[in-house]
């Protein structure tokens, strides 16, 4: 504190003297002496740096004396309250507005600083599992063979655009509970395919009169979809023409009059919806 | 400093200063007196006790006091002449009027 006020005096001293020499007497005692009223350092220090802004005032309204002298100080002292004060602080709004704008620059840097979002914290490690469904090179082997994998799915990055890269393999997710099977986790899928069945009406039923008296022969393929009771679920289509358009109209109603009648697809035992396609061959006989 | 005919510019802070010796106009007060009235700083208030003394609206003269058997420093008392106290009433009566300085 003793140092302070040391140099709250020093500074008044160095104001006093920059006035013009008719005042600077008069002003040192004058300001020292209302320096001893102030208490606390801050104070002390603010008033001597309202000296030094005052005697600025002082040198441009008094015409006379402006020279002032240029007593012995610090560089500190030297910074705030310079000695030829009319010269240094000129009327200028320019310099002063200079002032002003880099000290909004450096409150606006320390803002910024301060404005940015905290760090988002990191996603959570994704467990995920991927189950492909291929199917076998060898069709003598019954069902298709499911082979899983567990897969460490590392997190995704942050604000960056991800997008999977496309794969050209199949990709069905199988829900049930895999089997073990030789040691690896491999369920066994055993797949029985529909088709016609008991009842089922025959080629002859539906060969067509006209295609009879033409003489038109031939075997079309028709697509359906069968539930697990034997019944369409959808129109049937026919998947490849017989080569003559009453052909395929008289195939697609022996499908339409099988309903009820088709035998429905088996997975492991259990009746299940299924699409297929069956063929159905007319012939003339001789 | 002030112009010798009387004619003072008149800021906000000019009133401060006048307000704090209207309030007992024959009383001397030190600039740190007049600052704790006016709550003006020192930058601000003594540019303007010395524009108004040049002026002939206060007139200045050392405490009479003995430094060292007080002490602490003489100081500079402050005090309305007859001209500035006039000055200054007619100041504020104006604006009690409501007509600008």
């Amino acid at each position: 504190m003793k140092a302070q006020q040391d140099f709250s005096g020093k500074l008044v001293r160095r104001a006093a003297a920059a006035a013009p020499p008719s005042l600077s007497e008069r002003l040192e005692e004058e300001w020292l002496a209302d320096l001893e009223t102030r208490r606390g350092p801050v104070s002390r220090l603010l008033f001597g740096l309202g000296c030094c802004w005052a005697v600025q005032s002082i040198a441009r309204e008094i015409p006379l004396g402006v020279t002032v002298a240029s007593a012995a100080g610090g560089s500190a002292m030297a910074a705030a309250c310079g000695s030829h004060a009319a010269q240094r602080w000129p009327r200028r709004p320019g310099a002063m507005m200079v002032i002003i704008a880099f000290h909004l620059l450096v409150i606006y840097a320390f803002m910024s600083v301060f404005k940015q979002p905290p760090p988002r914290p990191a996603p959570p490690i994704v467990h995920g599992r991927i189950l492909t469904i291929t199917q076998p090179a060898d069709p003598a082997t019954p069902g298709p063979k499911v082979q899983f994998t567990e897969t460490h799915v590392p997190p995704l990055p942050f604000n960056k655009p991800f997008s999977f890269p496309p794969d050209p393999s199949p990709i069905n997710t199988y829900l049930g509970k895999p089997e073990s099977v030789g040691g690896g986790l491999v369920p066994k899928i055993n797949l029985v395919p529909g088709g016609p069945g008991e009842g089922f009406p025959t080629a002859e039923e539906f060969y067509p009169p006209a295609a009879k008296r033409l003489g038109e022969q031939g075997s079309a393929a028709v697509h359906v979809c069968v539930d697990g009771a034997g019944r369409l679920t959808e129109i049937p289509t026919v998947a490849q023409s017989a080569g003559s358009p009453r052909l395929d109209a008289g195939a697609i109603r022996l499908a339409q009059a099988g309903s009820g009648h088709y035998r429905p697809a088996k997975e492991n035992g259990r009746v299940v919806s299924s699409c297929y396609a069956f063929r159905v061959r007319f012939q003339l006989r001789e | 400093m002030g112009r010798p005919d009387g004619n003072v510019r008149i800021s906000l802070q000019t009133l401060h200063v006048l307000e704090a010796f209207l309030d007992n106009p024959t009383d001397s007060l030190a600039g740190s007196d007049v600052q704790k009235r006016s709550r003006l700083a020192s930058g601000t208030l003594y540019p303007i006790l010395l524009r108004l003394e040049s002026a002939g609206w206060f007139v200045s003269r050392w405490e009479n006091v003995d430094p060292s058997s007080a002490g602490r420093p003489r100081r500079r008392l402050y005090r309305l002449t007859s001209t500035g106290l006039s000055r200054a009433s007619e100041i504020f009566a104006r604006f009690a009027r409501g007509v600008p300085a």
